[in-house]
């Protein structure tokens, strides 16, 4: 790039770093990408005002993992999604005989395990939808005493959508297809080599003409799974889960 | 009609335009959500370009959630006394891929690729470039006149009288364009030197 003219601003140092970085310009430095079409959306669904009701599902675990109390929200919530098997606990059940996903059991139990042994708070986003609600919670799990931990996850956001059947648990499954992994986290669904939206995934292997669809396991795509990683290495808070 | 007045034509117009990025940031940093949508649609290939030359096309584009996530949480923080909108956004998106190398160093399930990075000539590295881009933004955002004048004077190497000479316009206005399109760019970085890591 040229030599800059003199001119009596340009003994600003402010100004003399406009001239310094001008004079390493590169042709790069003007190219744009458009962002993905989608992007925006799922910017505009976090800076919305929160439209949930101040939903918060709260429970706590023991020293053995087992789940021993439950808030009130938390039935309610187990009834609305249609998950009878976590209206009433069973007795000395784990948290971890609720996952069937192993990679996601394993995190969970490594995230649990570095809140226990730092008496750190995590704080780690959530997806849990319903077939016509996308929900995003953040989660926020906490050390008590003699090795027990609370798990708070307060609703953030939700929204109304158009039902989506994958994630119906009345509608029948077809044993025969291979499983379709959606991320716990982000709700993305694995499809082929891509995560995607899920009603992105319905579409392009026409789920909505079938009657039967695959079954659904709890997974965690690539970008999650990095930002976990980063959780389970980086201590974020106190004890108290403030930030 | 002369060159000079069709640029002057142009400038009036841009000088709106600048009323109503002015306007636009105020109505952002007060919580207008429709603000943030035309923050985005201005700014956000800015973000995302800085992204995805930095970190690829795939985790760019959660990056670039991130810092308008950040900077819409953060708002109330922004001066649009103090310095561009654009390159706030910008020092942000600094923050958010410096911080996401130097998690990747940390993380044993990172990619070797990542582990073997120097995190610190990566930072330099993705230091620079922001500010570049915001620079090349800045004079993006200047009038067409302006912006001539200022590419005449610093990258064609002409003198200010060479350049009054060459479009008939009086020594002192070529210098006072220059200078005002120079505070623009400055302004810019200014903005980006004022983010911080939200």
């Amino acid at each position: 790039m040229a030599s800059t003219p003199a001119d009596p601003d340009t003994d600003d140092p402010g100004m003399q770093r406009v001239l310094s970085v001008m004079s390493r310009l590169e042709a790069d430095d003007f190219e744009r990408f458009d962002p993905p079409a989608d992007l925006w959306g799922r910017i505009s669904v976090l800076v919305a005002p929160a439209r949930a009701d101040g939903l918060v599902v709260e429970y706590w675990i023991d020293a053995d993992d087992v789940v021993f109390w439950s808030g009130e929200d938390w039935v309610d919530f187990a009834r609305d999604n249609d998950a009878p098997e976590l209206v009433d606990l069973a007795p000395g059940r784990t948290l971890w005989s609720h996952f069937d996903g192993e990679e996601v059991r394993e995190l969970w139990r490594a995230l649990v395990a570095r809140v226990r042994s730092q008496l750190t708070a995590a704080t780690v986003p959530l997806r849990c939808d319903a077939p016509d609600i996308r929900r995003w919670f953040e989660m926020t799990i906490t050390p008590g005493d003699d090795g027990t931990v609370r798990f708070r996850s307060a609703l953030l956001y939700e929204e109304p959508r158009p039902a989506v059947a994958l994630l119906d648990v009345q509608i029948e499954r077809d044993s025969t297809a291979p499983e379709i992994s959606v991320c716990s986290w982000c709700g993305k669904a694995h499809d082929a080599s891509r995560w995607v939206g899920i009603e992105e995934l319905v579409r392009g292997q026409r789920l909505l003409e079938e009657t039967v669809v695959p079954s659904i396991s709890q997974g965690i795509c690539p970008s999650c799974r990095e930002l976990m990683s980063a959780e389970l290495l980086v201590p974020t808070a106190r004890r108290d889960g403030q930030r | 009609m002369k060159v000079l007045e069709r640029l002057a034509m142009v400038d009036r117009t841009v000088s709106l335009r600048e009323d109503a990025d002015e306007s636009l940031e105020g109505r952002f940093r007060s919580g207008d959500e429709s603000a943030m949508e035309a923050v985005y649609r201005q700014h956000g290939s800015l973000v995302y370009s800085l992204c995805r030359r930095t970190l690829g096309p795939e985790r760019a584009e959660d990056t670039t959630q991130e810092v308008f996530f950040a900077a819409w949480k953060s708002r109330e923080r922004y001066d649009p006394e103090s310095g561009a909108l654009a390159g706030w956004l910008v020092g942000i998106a600094r923050f958010k891929i410096i911080d996401l190398y130097r998690v990747e160093q940390r993380n044993p399930l990172a990619p070797e690729a990542a582990q073997a990075v120097d995190v610190g000539v990566e930072s330099a590295g993705v230091e620079e470039m922001a500010q570049r881009m915001v620079i090349a933004e800045a004079l993006g955002s200047l009038s067409e006149r302006s912006r001539r004048l200022v590419e005449h004077a610093f990258f064609d190497d002409l003198t200010h009288g060479q350049i009054a000479e060459r479009y008939g316009m009086p020594l002192g206005t070529v210098k006072s364009d220059i200078r005002r399109g120079l505070q623009r760019l400055r302004n810019h970085l200014e903005g980006f030197d004022r983010a911080a890591r939200f």
